[in-house]
Parts: C-alpha cells; structure tokens; sequence
C-alpha cells in the first residue's frame, strides 16, 4: 500500500513539474475533426443562435457554464459542438462546427459509460447512424432527460415515438411503465436481449416478491418458474399491458 | 485521420460528392445471430453516401441532397432541403427518408444444461424487419412576427420479428417455455400531422400547435410447441388509434431580463381499439381446448390536460434559480369484450367477459434548480423535483355466463416522489475539469382498495400492492485531465443503490435491492500531431437481491452480473494523401448459473470481440479510395455455442468529388 502511495506521489509530481499553462484540458476529439479552430464563447453564438441561447439558460447542461474561463477554453456551447472560430468565420459554415445531429462523440467525452454500452451486443442502432444522441435527448432543452415530473410531455413519449405499440392505453395496464420503460429496459445497451437490464425472474421479484414466496398474489408459482422467466414463459406475456387480461396474459 | 473523419455537414459550394463500394463478410456458424447483432447481411454494396448541391432552383433558393443507398440492407438516407439563400428562417422545406433492416436470431431460450438437440431451437425462418420513416417541415415567415411550420411524419415497419416469450419443450421431466417463437408484423403504420404557428413579440414569444396522430398495428404471434402435446397458437391483433394534440406555449421577459416566466397548456384526446382472435391447434390443424378467443374488442378513450408555467430568475449577481411546475389532469375510459370458446373449438361462444375499467386523477409536479456561479472556474448546484399523484380506478368485470367471476374494485392510488441532487462542475486549472453529483430518490405508491366485491377470494386481480416504495441513493463523478499535452484522461464512476419495499395486502412488506456499479475510462494519446491512440475501459456490475434468493421452498439465485469492454483505436496521418486507421473491440462477462431444478439461469458466460483496419488512400483531390479488413467473433458458452458465430470481412469504398 505504501509504495503504490509513493509511487502515486511520484507520478503525480512528475506530471505536475510537466504541467504547461497552454495545456487546455478539452476533448482531443476536437483537434481531430477542427485542427485549426479557436474558441469564440458563447456569446458569439448567442449573437446568431438566439432561440438556442435562450433556452440553454433552462438546461441543465447550463451548469457547465464557468465563470472565469468564458469563451476562453470551451464551456458552454464549445465544451459540445468544438471551437467555433471557423464556423462563425465562413459565415455560420455548417462543415466548421460540430452538429450532435450527426455525431455522438462529442456526448461521449463525458457520458463515457454509454460509448460502452453502445458497443454491447444489443444495443439501438447509434453506431449504425440509424439514430444520434439527440434522437432521445435535447441537449438544449430544459430536460436532456427525457422526462422529469414537469416536462410537458408524457413519461415514456420518447420510446414511444417509435415503439408505439406499447404506449397504450391499455384496459389493464403495468404500474412499472408509469415510472419508465427504463424499470426493466437499458435504452444505450446491454448484454440481453431486447436491451433488458436483467434476464432472470429477479428483475419481476424486486417489485412483486412477498413473504409467501412461491406464492404471487394468491397463486403458487412453484409449478410455473421452472418454465422461465415471467414474461418467457408463456404467461405474462403481454408485459406492457392487456386488453383483455388483468394478470397481462394475452 | 482528416481523411477518415466523419462529414460534418453540407459543404457549401455546388458539388456531387458520391462514395460507392461493397462490404463481404465470410461467416461461419450462426449467420442469424450475426445478422442480429451487427444488422447486417453478409453482403452489402451502394453508395455509402452522396451529397449533391444543384443550384436547380437557382434566385433566392438554394437545394441540399444528402443520402445513402445499400442495397442489401435496404438501408436508405435520403435528406432533400431547400432553403432561402438569405434567411433560412424565410422559407424552408425540408424532406427526409431513412430505412433499414433488423435481423433476427431465431433460436429462442436453449441454455447448454438442456438435453434436446440445440437443432430442434431453431425456427426453419429468416427472421427479419423492415423499419422506414419518412418525414417533411415546411415553414417560414409569414410577416415580421409571425412564423408557421407544418409537418408531416410516417413510420412503417413490417416483416417478422423474435419475441421474448417462448413456446413449450419438455426437458426430461420437467416442462419449459424455451422454444422460439415469432410474430408477423403484418404493418405498423404511423401517420403524425402537426402545424404550428408562432408569434414573436420584443420581449417573449406565443406558440399554437396542432398535432395529429393516426396509427394501425397488425400483428400475427405464432407459437409452435415442441412437447408431446405439440400445438400451435396463433393470435391475431389489430391495433387503431387516433390522437388529438392541441398545445399553446407562450413566455415572456420581465424585469429586464431578470426574470423570464413561460407556460405550456395541452390537450390531448386519443381513441384506441383492439380487436384480437386467439386460436389452438394441434400438430393436425384441428382446434384444441383451451385459449380460444373470438373477435375480442377493446376500446379506449383518453383525455389529458397537462398545464406547466415555469420561471428562470437571477437573484442576484450570481444566483440562478429555475422553477417549473407542472399539473395534470387525466381520464381513461377503457372497455373490453372478451368472448372465449372454451370446450373444443366449434366457433361457439361459450363464455363472455365484459371489462370496464376508468381511471382519472390529478398529478403535480415541481422542479427547482439552483446554480450559483459567483466563484471563478466552479459552480455548485442544487436541484429538487417533486410530484404528488391522486388517482382514482374503478374495475368492474362481468362474467355473462357465471357470475362467480365477477369483479368490482374501486382503488384510490396516491404517489409521492421526491428527488434531491447536489453536486459540482469544475475547471480547477487548464488541465484538469472535475465534476461530481449526488442525488437521493424517494417514491412511495399507496393503493388503497375503498370497495372491492370478488366472488373468488383464492384469485387476486390486478394492483393487488399496498405500498410500494422505492428509494435510490447515486453518485457520480466525472474528471477530465490532461497532464501532458499528448496525453487525456477521462474518468467516470457511478454507484447506485435502490431498495424496492413492497407490502402485498394482508401480509408483512419485503425489501429487495438493486445495487451497481461502473467505471469507465477513455485514455487519448497524441505522441505525434499525426498519430492518436484511444483507449477505453468500461465495467459494469450489477446485483439483484431479492428475498426469493433465502426461500426454503423455491430458492431464486441473486442476479450478478457484470460486463467488462475495452475499445481501442489507432488513427495514423502517413502523409497528406494516407491514412491509417485500426479498431479493435472486446467486452465479455461470466457470471453464467444454472439453477434449471429452480427456474432458467440466469446472467450469460459470453466473449464478443472485432478488429477492424482500414486505409484512406487519396490519390488525388477529387478521389479517396478506401479499403479495409476486419475479423471478429461471438462466443456464448452459457448456450452451449449454438449462437458462436466467426466472421471476416473486406470493403471498399471510393469517394468522389465532382
């Protein structure tokens, strides 16, 4: 424990003594696809992006702002989208900046765990240039989330957008889906099928286990979870909610 | 590295721009769980992109086309714009279509402790969906102030999908759901309309929205069982809904700018209808007892009002403080047939259920978020969300042929959650940005049953819960550092906690708690402007406890499970004219248990992993040529290998300037 302390201090004074002032920490992604560009600030592309600037102010990427190092080193508008130099220069020059709707690495220098996760086996298809980030999220807006308990829209609107089928309403509904899809899916990815955080009986029992267990409700399941999981098994089929059944069954 | 960058945009003078080339991959084993899990066929050729800048309209307007074209796939981009040369805002069209194919794995729930032949897993059927969507805006000024856009948007899918539910095989003595099954998706068609119009005043804005929404779901689930009883089940669903969305959205600077108030007010009307025949068969074709439903009709009838004012106000100097609230009022009407023919299927009615169901309550929510930005290079914030629900439903079913399966409830559900958050962002020096947030999560659901009639005591229905409550406990940090100028680090970890206490009515409640964690790390090293290695680390671990794990009687394992991945990638400027470009992927988890006498196992022993080398070769300024070779493999031991799939790959593609 002592020598790997000692080797930490080392390291760190090394890296340290190394430090240059002209190091800026922004993502190296940037160099790659804007080699020459500047920083401008925000305020430059307020000048031009009013509508964006303004709602950014209810995002909660607004947070990112810093004082004191404003349109100096990429916070705000150029911590996502690269320096802007070349941009505002060639006259708002859609080749000279760096569109989310078109790439996602500039999400990924922060939310590093979900480049991951998009690289599992099952997985929507960003990699596949099927959909980007912003497909979900509205990095601008007031819920990069895509639903909290005051967004104008419905819980699960985003994956219902293209997953219609589930949305409902149904005669006899799953209270999960009311909390979100994301109770039991994984929306970036996983290594289940159909993105499932889990793929066991336990993803059910953490809500629906009681003290009677085999027992759920009033019926035995002892017989029936050697057949599969609750969903797999031929019962509960209909997860997301039935027309005809109140157990979810057809 | 410039060479193999991705486009960013438009360019901006007239040009056709068009990159043709093929893909090839050689696959051994299990072609289908390759097409599924790299949604692909083996081969695939077109154009993998184009843009073309026609100055067609010529005057005031200028054309943008962009798109891609793979055959095999049918995997089409196709983006047409026109725009106002001066003012985009002025005038606008702008058109899009995109398609693509989804495969299938076709070999259901086999796990390597099974006896049957992993053969008898396999569905005789290339399952695969077809997914399109087609969209158009138009808009522009209509005076000074105000603007208008409409939109027209389809979504189509069609083909056969895998479900997640499978059909019967018998496991020496023991029966399982384990077989594939599929469905038929006869078409999926969603048709979503919207206008808008906009006025814009000095110090705020009003918006009118009108949307539209129409959309038909047909499906065919077929099942086939593989046990002595062999039979098929069909179920036949068709799906309509019709959707009326009106929303007006204003806000308005006061204050001088320091305080800027806004609302949004929608209406939301949807009819729905279902209509469901469900048949059994033998391996003969003759009909079988059991589930037989007969033109099953459920109708639905939704009306939402959702009101949400906000406010963003500057304290002070520094201080930020954004509010928003939200109410909701919502009513459901939902009422089913349910015809069933329960002896030997003659296409007689022998038992009916008749299903009312309504549901109306409020729901309110509050949002604050505090950032205070009066330190240079850190700002702290705080942020608290709250929703308190009151819903009200009402089941009533009767049965026409026995009353003894009637049933009446009436449920008045409370739900209260609250979420705090706090935490940082920091730009301490050049080098290095740190962020850190922790957030506490509380939600309870309460159901309170104020009347219910159930002829059968030993059958519970639906919502039979008390209380449940759910409480999360989450960090998370972030660091960015950059310690050489060749060198960047990114770090991210995150740990979770959640407890989930449910108290069924009548007995004690249980906890159960979901807990993980993950790490993950990008390395960026640049030793050379033309050289750039990233490396990035990933692991992911979760765990499910729930008391069914210490259960003397039917004993479920907990759910462990983690995942470890490692990307790399090698970017190589040679000169201005060659690029060199290598990838290499791996994740891979062994958390695999068997617990068959109990239920399925659970969590997978899998290794998947790809490398990929490619060359950007631009032997003038109008040509790039690139080829590439790539290999890679999938291997489950969990599911005795059935899915392992080897493959290797050769593409090339040539992009022209003209």
């Amino acid at each position: 424990m002592k020598l790997k302390i000692l080797f930490f201090c080392i390291a760190f004074t090394v890296i340290s003594c190394h430090m240059n002032q002209n190091i800026v920490v922004d993502p190296p992604y940037f160099k790659n696809v804007q080699p020459n560009a500047k920083y401008v600030g925000s305020d430059t592309c307020a000048s031009c992006h009013t509508d964006h600037a303004k709602n950014f102010e209810k995002s909660a990427h607004a947070r990112i702002e810093l004082k004191g190092v404003e349109g100096v080193h990429g916070t705000t508008c150029e911590s996502c989208h690269g320096p802007g130099s070349l941009h505002v220069a060639g006259g708002g020059d859609k080749t000279k900046i760096l569109t989310l709707k078109k790439d996602n690495e500039s999400c990924f220098q922060c939310h590093i765990d979900q480049k991951a996760q998009f690289n599992l086996q099952y997985h929507h298809p960003i990699q596949e240039g099927k959909m980007t980030c912003t497909s979900c999220h509205d990095p601008h807006g007031p819920d990069a989330k895509p639903w909290s308990a005051v967004s104008i829209r419905g819980t699960n609107d985003v994956c219902v957008s293209c997953h219609r089928d589930k949305k409902g309403p149904f005669t006899w509904e799953h209270e999960a889906l009311s909390s979100s899809c994301t109770e039991c899916h994984n929306p970036h990815g996983s290594i289940h099928p159909k993105l499932l955080v889990q793929n066991d009986l336990n993803l059910c029992l953490k809500c629906h286990v009681q003290p009677n267990w085999p027992t759920v409700g009033k019926r035995s399941h002892s017989a029936f979870a050697p057949r599969g999981n609750c969903w797999s098994a031929g019962c509960h089929t209909q997860v997301h909610g039935s027309n005809f059944d109140d157990h979810l069954r057809y | 590295m410039l060479l193999l960058s991705p486009l960013l945009g438009f360019a901006k003078d007239p040009v056709l721009q068009f990159t043709p080339g093929f893909i090839f991959f050689n696959v051994e084993k299990d072609k289908q769980k390759f097409e599924e899990q790299n949604m692909t066929k083996v081969s695939n050729w077109g154009v993998e992109s184009f843009q073309f800048f026609p100055n067609v309209l010529g005057g005031k307007f200028d054309t943008e086309l962009q798109g891609k074209a793979l055959i095999p796939n049918k995997d089409y981009d196709l983006f047409f714009n026109i725009f106002h040369k001066e003012d985009k805002d002025l005038f606008y069209i702008k058109n899009k279509f995109q398609s693509f194919t989804k495969y299938y794995d076709n070999s259901g729930g086999y796990y390597k402790t099974y006896t049957t032949e992993p053969n008898s897993f396999t569905l005789d059927k290339d399952l695969k969906l077809f997914v399109s969507d087609l969209s158009t805006k138009m808009g522009g000024k209509l005076s000074e102030t105000w603007s208008s856009e409409f939109e027209y948007a389809y979504k189509h899918k069609s083909g056969d999908f895998a479900n997640y539910n499978w059909a019967n095989a018998q496991q020496g003595a023991t029966q399982r759901r384990i077989v594939p099954v599929y469905t038929e998706q006869k078409g999926y068609d969603l048709h979503e309309f919207n206008l808008a119009f906009q006025k814009a005043y000095e110090t705020g804005k009003l918006k009118l929205e009108q949307g539209f929404v129409r959309f038909r779901d047909k499906t065919l689930y077929q099942e086939k069982n593989q046990d002595t009883a062999a039979k098929l089940q069909q179920q036949d669903e068709v799906f309509k809904e019709k959707s009326f969305t009106s929303t007006i959205l204003g806000e308005k600077d006061f204050i001088s700018d320091k305080l800027l108030g806004g609302f949004s007010l929608r209406y939301e009307n949807t009819y729905g209808k279902e209509t469901e025949n469900l048949d059994t068969f033998d391996s003969n074709g003759a009909g079988t007892s059991g589930k037989n439903f007969i033109d099953a009709q459920a109708k639905h009838t939704l009306h939402q009002l959702v009101f949400s004012p906000f406010m963003l106000y500057t304290l002070g100097t520094n201080w930020f403080l954004n509010g928003r609230v939200r109410t909701a009022y919502k009513k459901r009407i939902s009422k089913a047939t349910y015809p069933e023919d329960t002896d030997t299927p003659n296409g007689t009615v022998d038992e009916t259920f008749n299903m009312k169901n309504i549901d109306f309550g409020w729901q309110i929510g509050e949002q604050f978020n505090l950032n205070y930005k009066g330190w240079n290079r850190f700002t702290p914030y705080a942020r608290a969300e709250f929703e308190q629900n009151a819903i009200t439903l009402k089941e009533d079913q009767t049965n026409q042929e026995d009353s003894t399966n009637n049933f009446f409830r009436e449920t008045d559900q409370t739900i209260l959650k609250y979420l705090m958050s706090v935490g940082f962002y920091s730009y301490p020096f050049q080098w290095l940005k740190v962020s850190a947030q922790y957030n506490f999560k509380h939600d309870l659901d309460k159901y309170k049953d104020s009347r219910e009639t159930a002829a059968s005591s030993s059958s519970d229905k639906s919502a039979f819960v008390d209380d449940l409550t759910q409480l999360t406990n989450r960090f998370h940090t972030n660091l960015a550092v950059r310690p050489l100028s060749w060198f960047h680090l990114n770090f991210r970890y995150e740990w979770f906690s959640k407890k989930y206490s449910m108290q069924k009515e009548g007995l004690d409640p249980e906890s159960s708690y979901f807990n993980g964690i993950k790490h993950a790390y990008i390395a960026t090293l640049m030793p050379m402007n033309q050289l750039t290695l990233v490396e990035t680390l990933a692991f992911n671990k979760i765990q499910t406890q729930t008391p069914a794990g210490g259960n003397a009687t039917l004993p479920i394992p907990y759910f462990n499970s983690d995942y470890k991945a490692v990307l790399s990638s090698l970017n190589y400027d040679v000169s201005s004219s060659f690029s060199f470009k290598a990838t290499h992927s791996i994740n891979w988890s062994d958390n695999y248990i068997n617990f068959e006498s109990q239920a399925l196992p659970n969590a997978i022993d899998q290794k998947q992993q790809s490398l990929e080398v490619k060359i950007a070769w631009k032997p003038s300024e109008t040509l790039t040529i690139t080829p590439g070779y790539g290999f890679g493999k999938y291997d489950i031991d969990s599911r005795n290998n059935i899915d392992d799939y080897d493959y290797h790959y050769g593409n090339l593609w040539v992009n022209w300037i003209l």
